[in-house]
């Protein structure tokens, strides 16, 4: 099981969870990690509700479904030294409200986009069908692109563990260029079922910073149904190897470390479950930043965006206190920074 | 001379207008949120536009100790940046042809 932490100390991690397991930084390794944790658990932990600072306690009956062990209160340090209680929480990595992941590479080069995932660039989320395929030439303006065989029409995938974890790593091997990069879940699954199993500590009760913190390479935080919620793709490592990373439409994909998780919000679209407004017609949540504050989605219930949201995408409500609002889907990123204190 | 001045902006509008579409289909760079903070610092504001057209704007933030223009703007719609640009155009139009007529 993995244990993963706040993004301050990703440099420590990414060293920990890296050497021992390939001789080399996967492609898409933006969120895990194998450190220690010192935490304990906590018999009796009172938690005093903070509403009247807008710092609305978590609620984390909303990962249910995607809890592989009860949630516990535990002693955690936050990133500004303060000694305070998180929560421990257990997901399997596999989304709660699918049964299948995919799809995600095009077959062919006459895929529709019904049969094939996404792609996305300088914010946009492409349907990454079989023309798309065909056309990545045009469109990233390099002859070098081929990712089909001209004869036959086939899409080179990486339909192997082997060929998946050759061609996600920065140096790619030279066969795997101009391939269409895809890893199968089952390759990395538990003994108990699909996915790989992750724990958040997550503060009980947000804690808000003087400035804010950035980002940095690790998860920003975890969805309700159990998906880790990935800092930005490394888009001009995959693309300089010319490999396309293919998503699902919900802009998720799997890696041999984090299983399968998201680098954007897509909810609604295709295979990609909707998330439910909210009574007031606000954006709904689908899941908590590693400083306990929510994240929901852009768009209210009339299709419009919030207007007043800080550097690092939140804003305050009397319904809600300070939460966050996802980018778009092609965007590559959900939130701009913490405003919150995070576990260490 | 006003006249002219006012085609030559209707030509430069239209023109900019034209290759911010071009640029939508022909430069796909995957680079744009990073190009928008380069030079820039931490929280300065920055823009760019998307392969749509679309207009981002927001702020520029560390992602991994790079940074990274993040948008906390409503997404200006490239249909709506031609809007302006015609507004702005008529706007300018009509004040100039109240100037031809003396009225000020």
């Amino acid at each position: 099981m993995r244990k993963i932490y706040i993004p301050q100390s990703f440099a420590k991690k990414a060293v920990t969870l890296c050497v021992p397991v390939v001789s080399s930084l996967l492609l898409f390794s933006c969120g895990s990690s194998d450190s220690q944790n010192e935490t304990e658990e906590l018999t009796q932990v009172v938690v005093e509700d903070d509403n009247e600072s807008g710092n609305y306690l978590v609620d984390t009956t909303r990962f249910e479904a995607s809890l592989t062990e009860s949630v516990t209160e535990v002693a955690c340090t936050l990133s500004n030294g303060e000694e305070s209680t998180c929560y421990s929480i257990t997901v399997s990595g596999f989304p709660s409200d699918r049964t299948v992941l995919g799809p995600f590479c095009p077959e062919t080069t006459s895929t529709e986009a019904a049969d094939a995932g996404k792609w996305f660039d300088d914010g946009v989320l492409y349907d990454l069908t079989g023309e798309f395929i065909t056309n990545l030439d045009t469109f990233y303006g390099d002859s070098t692109w081929q990712l089909y065989n001209e004869a036959t029409g086939e899409v080179n995938i990486t339909d192997t563990q082997i060929a998946c974890e050759a061609a996600a790593r920065p140096d790619v091997a030279e066969e795997y260029n101009n391939f269409c990069v895809q890893c199968e879940i089952s390759y990395y699954s538990g003994d108990d079922g699909e996915g790989i199993s992750s724990t958040f500590l997550i503060p009980t009760t947000p804690v808000p910073r003087d400035s804010p913190a950035s980002v940095g390479r690790d998860s920003i935080g975890v969805a309700f149904n159990g998906v880790t919620l990935d800092a930005a793709a490394p888009t001009e490592a995959i693309l300089g190897a010319y490999t396309i990373a293919a998503f699902d439409d919900c802009v998720g994909h799997v890696n041999p470390f984090a299983g399968y998780h998201y680098h954007g919000a897509n909810h609604g679209e295709g295979s990609c479950p909707a998330v439910a407004f909210e009574a007031d017609g606000h954006g709904g949540a689908f899941g908590y930043a590693l400083d306990g504050y929510a994240i929901h989605t852009m768009l209210d219930e009339n299709n419009e965006e919030e207007s007043d949201l800080d550097s690092c995408r939140g804003h305050s409500d009397d319904v809600r206190g300070y939460h966050y609002h996802a980018a778009g889907p092609g965007e590559n990123l959900f939130i701009g920074c913490f405003n919150g204190e995070t576990a260490l | 001379m006003i006249k002219l001045i006012n085609l030559c902006l209707s030509l430069f509008i239209i023109t900019l207008c034209s290759s911010k579409l071009a640029n939508a289909h022909d430069s796909h760079t995957h680079t744009a949120p990073w190009q928008a903070c380069e030079n820039m610092h931490k929280t300065e504001q920055c823009s760019y536009t998307n392969g749509d057209g679309d207009l981002f704007k927001g702020t520029c933030q560390l992602f991994n100790e790079v940074l990274m223009c993040v948008r906390n703007q409503p997404i200006i719609h490239v249909e709506d940046l031609a809007k302006d640009a015609q507004s702005t155009n008529k706007k300018t139009h009509h004040h100039e042809t109240l100037s031809d007529n003396g009225v000020h």
